[in-house]
């Protein structure tokens, strides 16, 4: 693949659907919030975006199904559960093969593309059927009854009196009307996009307008090329046509549905102009009468009295055109009558006798409570949209809006509307029903100081978001994120590797210049130029394993799921607390640390937490707590698994291990209690037996004991009992260079890594003494044992001592425990490269690998642990 | 080139991209009395929206009906 876009594509890609998958578990765990919702679809949406750059409709389409149903979510108008979660998962796994795909072959099977394809209209058919079905609406409805403050506010005012006056016919003539509110992100003109472009395409534009959404403070310092537009457009189009024309700036657009009560706002100067009050008089009877044509005159007759300028023909001019949608219209033109008499702003439905309403209704000034006025408003929109639905879904719809209503006549104890209700049966009959019930008591709701507060409420939230924004945008310019295949920085530290082996060949050719072709100036300038050479390529060295440096917190990550997993499998409560997650070690030893970490933490919640009851009855808390923590200290990485569970007996321990045959009688009376505890490392240890008897930890510990040593590290154990235990971990914090010792034994060189190593002696034959068959010496009053490398290798070669009968000896630090190897010759140090052993040889543990020396040479490493229990 | 610049006017010519920002952002900031032709225009690119909302130069109104009705309001 040499396409460097689709490269970063696939790297970016690959991260995002990490994150999107801890974002859905994490939902699923903590339940929705809207931040994980808003950062999902951002990510989702993003994705998205990015595959439309190449040819892969498959993916693009599932990508934007799942950003939809996401989309829902976010919107409220769909619940996060599990089944939802699923189908997510799987998209986004159907994603993640494709990905793999793309990487291997640069192109997809006929087959994902086929799943692709499948699982985008199962979204789109679970999308389509959580709207209509009438189960789901009913949950719509039940939800926005919740939420009665998320009622969207928008300024009217700001749309044309003409526009305004088109919506409505539109509306009445049962068209989708929609206002569009198009914020387009800041960098967009960067993306090649232009926003206004894509407004002008707007398909059935009515009308438009665009403003700044910030203030310019300084003219000079302006940003041309940072988008500060925004949009608002009103089309008649259905929501599907407006998503499907904005469908890559979904994020950005808001879509409202006016109300045609929201749209009649008349407006211009209330003084001056004839009376109209005997008008309002005669134009109510004769609207009882309903001829239009004498109403439109009558009208027309006024209007040319009056200066258009003036509130009152504002009035008349809706008026007007309601008069055509009579009777549908008649609530609106009566609010408009009221409204000319008192220069009130109309309030449609506010009737104190219409042609429809039985008097005796309101003459008992019946009240309804305000959350029951609110679900009539609610279904009133619902019966809004119904005509542009199919037959048998409007009968659908209709029972919902009618069961809505029931249900919150039946909380208000209103019996009387209640029978009422239960004789209409027609969507008109519902729909008149409705307008008269919220005309009962409008005092309540809509008062103009409410709708203030809350659109200022909201300019607020607008600038917050604006800040947010640019300072999310601002980021990437303070800190520079490059993102790079992983590949490349293994091959960058292979080759700082080789430079360091390399460098290390100037030496010897130093040391071969001054001792066989003695050119001693020359070799001590050689010496000055590879000194040079060395501090550059350490720190380069350095510099590489920043760059692999990768935080605990990738491994710590999966935590918090498994301990809530087993914990509620094991009918457990525990309280997981992560410390220190930002520590950072090489992405070799985090990775590493992932497997025995599982195993302690699962050891922690099997055996050492106990039950609550157990807890309780030991006086402790009834939640355990399970500490996760990590930190640096000096060249290593520790960390640790803290428990407060039960802890480990060391007596039970040291009994098991003496039944197994793992400790001699003299050791099972001897070893003290923290030396017991180190015995569950043992291989012969770890059986199910074991560790259940001892209600302890035993499971798999020499596993664990085992990785570590692969890597270096070294692990121990303190418990006591009932009190909990605390299992700490310590690994090298890179692992790509060692440092090591060279020795020689039977003319071979071999080496030893410098941290086993405590220090280097010389011993006299004599001071070798034998105890129990062990060779042994003393040093400084410590008694160690001696082992000759050359007995432990078999190399079959007597160990050579030096000119004045003293043998060299490395003392090494082996799980604690001092130990001397006789060594023929100590050659220096060096840094190497450490290769693991290839093929069949790589079962030979007593060796951690080979290197290359830079005198072309192979070096063996010796693993000391091993070596030790090798004899 | 979609953008022509005199000395106290501009002149936009069929479709004007977001390249053309920069220099008609130097110019507005140069003149005191930016008067923009339109005449042969048919579409801005936002970035040039934004600096006409911006600088609010005098303009000669586009052919383009379409064009027109946005620059002068529906």
């Amino acid at each position: 693949m040499n396409n460097s876009l689709l490269e970063q594509f696939i790297i970016e890609s690959k991260e995002y659907l990490q994150k999107i998958g801890e974002i859905l578990i994490k939902l699923e765990e903590e339940g929705s919030s809207k931040e994980l919702l808003n950062e999902l679809f951002r990510l989702v949406h993003t994705l998205k975006g990015n595959s439309g750059l190449f040819d892969f409709p498959a993916m693009t389409k599932l990508l934007h199904a799942s950003e939809d149903l996401m989309n829902r979510l976010r919107d409220g108008s769909l619940e996060y559960t599990s089944e939802i979660a699923d189908i997510l998962l799987e998209a986004m796994d159907t994603i993640s093969q494709m990905i793999d795909e793309i990487e291997a072959s640069g192109e997809l099977q006929p087959s994902t593309n086929e799943t692709a394809f499948e699982k985008a209209s199962f979204i789109r058919n679970f999308l389509s059927e959580g709207k209509d079905s009438l189960k789901k609406v009913k949950k719509r409805v039940e939800k926005i009854e919740d939420q009665p403050t998320e009622v969207k506010s928008y300024d009217y005012l700001v749309i044309p009196e003409d526009t305004r006056m088109l919506m409505v016919r539109a509306l009445f003539e049962g068209k989708p009307v929609r206002i569009l509110q198009f914020s387009p992100e800041e960098e967009c003109f960067y993306k090649g996009d232009d926003p206004f472009l894509l407004v002008r395409n707007t398909p059935n534009i009515l009308w438009g307008r665009y403003y700044l959404r910030e203030r310019i403070e300084d003219i000079e310092t302006l940003d041309i090329y940072k988008c500060i537009t925004n949009f608002d457009v009103v089309a008649i189009a259905e929501d599907s046509v407006l998503k499907e024309h904005f469908q890559y700036v979904l994020d950005q657009i808001e879509i409202i549905i006016p109300s045609i009560s929201q749209l009649i706002i008349p407006k211009g100067d209330r003084n001056g102009g004839p009376v109209y009050e005997d008008f309002v008089e005669e134009f109510t009877e004769m609207l009882k009468k309903g001829d239009k044509g004498i109403l439109k005159n009558s009208l027309r007759a006024l209007k040319e009295l009056t200066a258009p300028n003036l509130y009152v023909s504002s009035c008349l001019r809706w008026i007007e055109l309601l008069i055509d949608y009579l009777p549908d219209s008649m609530v609106y033109i009566e609010g408009l009558l009221r409204s000319i008499k008192t220069f009130e702003p109309p309030r449609f439905g506010e009737v104190q006798k219409t042609y429809e309403i039985k008097p005796e209704v309101t003459e008992k000034s019946m009240t309804i409570p305000k959350e029951v006025l609110r679900v009539f408003e609610e279904q009133k929109k619902v019966l809004e949209k119904i005509s542009s639905v199919s037959q048998e879904l409007k009968e659908g719809i209709l029972k919902s809006v009618f069961l809505s209503l029931e249900n919150a006549l039946t909380a208000s104890k209103n019996s009387e509307l209640l029978e009422r209700l239960k004789q209409k049966n027609t969507i008109e009959d519902i729909r008149s029903f409705i307008e008269e019930c919220l005309s009962l008591k409008v005092e309540e709701y809509r008062k103009p100081e409410k709708v203030e507060k809350v659109e200022k409420a909201k300019k607020v939230e607008c600038v917050e978001k604006e800040e947010k924004v640019s300072e999310v945008a601002e980021k990437p310019s303070t800190t520079k994120v490059l993102k790079v295949d992983e590949t490349k920085i293994d091959r960058l530290m292979n080759l700082i590797g080789e430079l360091v082996v390399t460098k290390n060949s100037l030496l010897y050719l130093s040391r071969k210049v001054d001792t066989e072709y003695e050119l001693v100036t020359f070799s001590k300038e050689m010496k000055q130029y590879y000194s040079v050479i060395n501090k550059i390529a350490e720190e380069m060295q350095d510099a590489i394993m920043q760059v692999r440096m990768i935080p605990v917190s990738t491994v710590f990550q999966r935590f918090p799921r498994l301990v809530r997993y087993i914990s509620k499998k094991l009918g457990k409560k525990v309280k997981l607390i992560i410390e220190g997650e930002e520590t950072e070690a090489d992405k070799n030893v985090v990775e590493a640390l992932a497997d025995p970490f599982i195993h302690l933490v699962r050891n922690s919640l099997d055996h050492g937490i106990e039950p609550p009851e157990e807890r309780i009855a030991k006086g402790k808390p009834e939640i355990g707590t399970i500490i996760l923590r990590a930190k640096q200290e000096a060249d290593r990485v520790v960390i640790q698994v803290e428990d407060d569970g039960r802890g480990i007996d060391p007596q039970k321990v040291k009994q098991k291990a003496y039944e197994k045959g793992l400790i001699s009688e003299e050791e099972l009376e001897k070893l003290k209690d923290e030396e017991a505890l180190n015995l569950i490392f043992l291989p012969g240890f770890s059986t199910k037996e074991v560790s259940s008897e001892l209600s302890g930890r035993g499971v798999g510990m020499d596993v664990v004991r085992s990785m570590v040593d692969r890597y270096n590290g070294t692990v121990s154990v303190t418990s006591v009992k009932d009190k909990g235990t605390t299992i700490t971990l310590s690994l090298p914090l890179s692992m790509a260079v060692s440092h090591v010792m060279l020795v020689e034994a039977a003319n071979q060189k071999y080496g030893i890594p410098m941290d086993t190593i405590i220090e280097t002696v010389r011993i006299k034959k004599e001071e070798i003494h034998v105890f129990k068959g062990v060779q042994t010496t003393s040093l400084r009053g410590k008694v160690i044992p001696i082992l000759f490398l050359n007995d432990l290798l078999e190399l079959g070669v007597p160990p050579v001592t030096t000119e004045d009968g003293e043998y060299a000896v490395l003392v090494l630090n082996i799980k604690n425990e001092m130990a001397g190897i006789v060594v023929d010759k100590f050659l220096g140090t060096a840094d190497i490269i450490l290769k693991p052993l290839p093929g069949f040889m790589a079962d030979i543990t007593l060796f951690s690998g080979t290197a290359i020396m830079g005198d072309g040479s192979v070096l063996l490493v010796i693993n000391p642990k091993e070596l030790i229990e090798w004899r | 080139m979609a953008l022509e610049v005199k000395k106290n006017k501009a002149i936009l010519k069929e479709i004007v991209t977001v390249e053309e920002a920069e220099p008609l952002f130097e110019w507005f900031l140069k003149v005191k009395k930016p008067e923009v032709d339109m005449t042969e225009c048919s579409h801005i690119h936002t970035a040039v929206l934004q600096l006409f909302m911006i600088f609010k130069p005098k303009l000669i109104l586009p052919k383009d009906e379409g064009l027109k009705l946005w620059l002068i309001g529906f």
